[in-house]
């Protein structure tokens, strides 16, 4: 309504100082007779407001509409109404609205071509990886670990590289059931042996007797873990021998948590952790070719299935990061 | 003897994988024509097959059909892609286990073994027990034995681990990495100790059979079998 009165403001303006010219040549035309000239400015400003009353009705839909209320693009694309104005309007929108629809098509397809590329690349660089491999183990000591360590670091950042492109298609790609986390906590730790054993650490495991199942999704939740003890691993050689694994019950969850002894994550730098690319202090300092990507994706995972993920770090001595299961 | 197919269309690979299974003492045939793996498969009649997915012309989920039709021996397949639904498929199309890429030679052998096992029974097992062999020492790694020229003596399972992966070795250097990797266990993890004390037995058995000095130490990098001239 606002609209509409501003948009006529002069419209308003005119007719009173078109009443105010008519009165006068009236008035000079020796028509005194105040009853006449009232009547004239009746008429006068009763069709003025008449005039406007049937623009406003007619085009109620482009006046009345609520702008902060629009969500989606499809209710701007909404019908304005049959006048020369709301189609002008309408026309300009459609085309608009093509034109940028055709472009996020593009873009989209673009996007997820260059997924697929980056999938199908993934999948075949494990085969040059998977011959390096085999040749480094037949290559001499100290030649071999330290070539396999090289290989084990680039399978690390495929892995992260398949998962992160697999976490857009998340809601498709999960099957939540029961999982029995000691079993899992003792799987990871044995197929990861070789990096503790290179960083020469020590797991821990202090898993509690109730704790047995937790509701998650077995292929995610592995990558967590698997994450996390990487990270913990990283952070800590050097530092600390032991890596702490333990699971308990508190209040009415259940919770993972993985204890390192290392150099932990400093007060300014705990909020941001979960962003993507973030680095901090550490990612930097250390150079453990830190991308900023795996916590990233730790935590997006664990708001998709709802596990809370909470870092406990006093700064210096060491990094406890719990996932808790509601 | 038994038979060993390899189907896989990177020669790198295909090569490598080769070398590992004949050093069990597998004989070996290497696919070379992906058009004809029934023909090859007819003529070489394999044990068990290892199997690639991603092939030219037909993938490895068909010629798994085709040589189900002719004969239950096991297949493996290896391959890149690691969805829950390719290996589903694998063995829906008659695939007995899935090995996914980049793989340890070891976990392919074993695997192999295993399959050997289950398909040919105890029996072929035990006429091809395994035996490591490197200057007249003899090591027995199913049965726990270490024999050299007439003496005998029994090993504890660690021991055997590590005696095994340092004559394979030889004459290259076992690395402490892989050696601690052997030996780790699920239940007490084992540290560069449990390392160091299980070498002092190894060779304080060595030396029980009359082969002293056999295991020498490279220093910050692990272990070399000795052989005197």
């Amino acid at each position: 309504m606002k609209l509409f009165l501003r948009e006529h403001r002069s419209f308003i303006a005119l007719q009173f100082v078109q009443s105010v010219i008519m009165l006068t040549i009236l008035w000079f035309a020796q028509m005194r007779d105040l009853n006449i000239l009232l009547y004239v400015v009746f008429v006068h400003f009763f069709l003025a407001f008449i005039y406007m009353l049937y623009y406003l009705v007619t085009r109620r839909r482009l006046y009345l509409k609520k702008v902060e209320q629009l969500e989606k693009s499809e209710e701007v694309m909404s019908f304005l109404g049959y006048y020369p104005l709301p189609e002008h309007i309408q026309e300009m929108l459609r085309i608009q609205y093509k034109k940028y629809e055709t472009e996020v098509t593009l873009l989209q397809s673009k996007q997820e071509q260059y997924m697929t590329y980056v999938d199908l690349w993934a999948h075949q660089m494990k085969t040059p990886l998977s011959v390096i491999e085999l040749m480094a183990q037949e290559a001499d000591e100290p030649l071999s670990s330290e070539l396999r360590e090289e290989v084990g670091r680039l399978k690390e950042g495929l892995d992260m590289m398949l998962h992160m492109a697999r976490l857009r298609t998340i809601e498709h790609d999960f099957s939540v059931k029961n999982i029995d986390v000691k079993k899992m906590i003792r799987q990871i730790i044995k197929e990861e042996r070789r990096l503790f054993i290179r960083n020469k650490m020590m797991p821990e495991l202090d898993l509690a007797e109730d704790v047995r199942i937790v509701y998650s999704d077995e292929k995610w939740l592995y990558f967590i873990l698997e994450q996390l003890i990487h990270n913990a691993v990283k952070y800590s050689s050097g530092h600390g021998k032991y890596i702490k694994l333990s699971t308990f019950k508190r209040q009415k969850t259940t919770v993972i948590a993985i204890s390192d002894e290392g150099v932990g994550i400093p007060k300014q730098d705990q909020k941001r952790v979960f962003e993507p690319f973030f680095t901090g202090e550490n990612g930097r300092k250390f150079r453990r070719e830190s991308t900023g990507v795996g916590l990233y994706i730790v935590k997006e995972i664990c708001t998709f299935l709802n596990h809370e993920i909470r870092i406990i770090s006093d700064g210096s001595n060491g990094t406890t990061v719990e996932i808790i299961f509601k | 003897m038994h038979k060993v197919m390899i189907v896989e269309d990177d020669l790198k690979i295909a090569s490598l994988l080769e070398q590992a299974v004949q050093k069990y003492g597998y004989n070996t045939f290497v696919v070379q024509q992906f058009e004809k793996v029934l023909n090859d498969f007819k003529s070489f009649d394999p044990h068990i097959v290892l199997l690639d997915i991603n092939l030219p012309s037909f993938d490895g989920y068909y010629w798994c059909r085709q040589i189900r039709q002719i004969s239950t021996c096991p297949v493996i397949f290896i391959s890149a892609r690691t969805g829950q639904m390719d290996q589903v498929m694998a063995l829906e199309n008659g695939a007995d286990d899935f090995i996914t890429k980049p793989f340890h030679a070891e976990v392919v052998l074993a695997k192999i073994n295993s399959q050997l096992r289950r398909a040919y029974g105890e029996y072929a097992r035990h006429q091809s027990e395994r035996i490591v062999e490197q200057a007249g020492l003899k090591l027995y790694p199913e049965r726990l034995q270490l024999t050299y020229e007439d003496k005998v003596e029994d090993i504890t399972k660690n021991e055997a681990l590590i005696l095994e992966l340092i004559l394979t070795r030889f004459p290259k250097v076992a690395g402490r990495d892989d050696l601690l990797e052997k030996i780790w266990d699920e239940n007490a993890f084992v540290d560069e100790n449990t390392l160091n004390v299980n070498i002092t037995r190894v060779r304080k058995r060595l030396k029980s059979i009359g082969m002293d000095h056999a295991i020498e130490t490279v220093r910050g990098v692990g272990y070399r079998f000795r052989v005197d001239e």
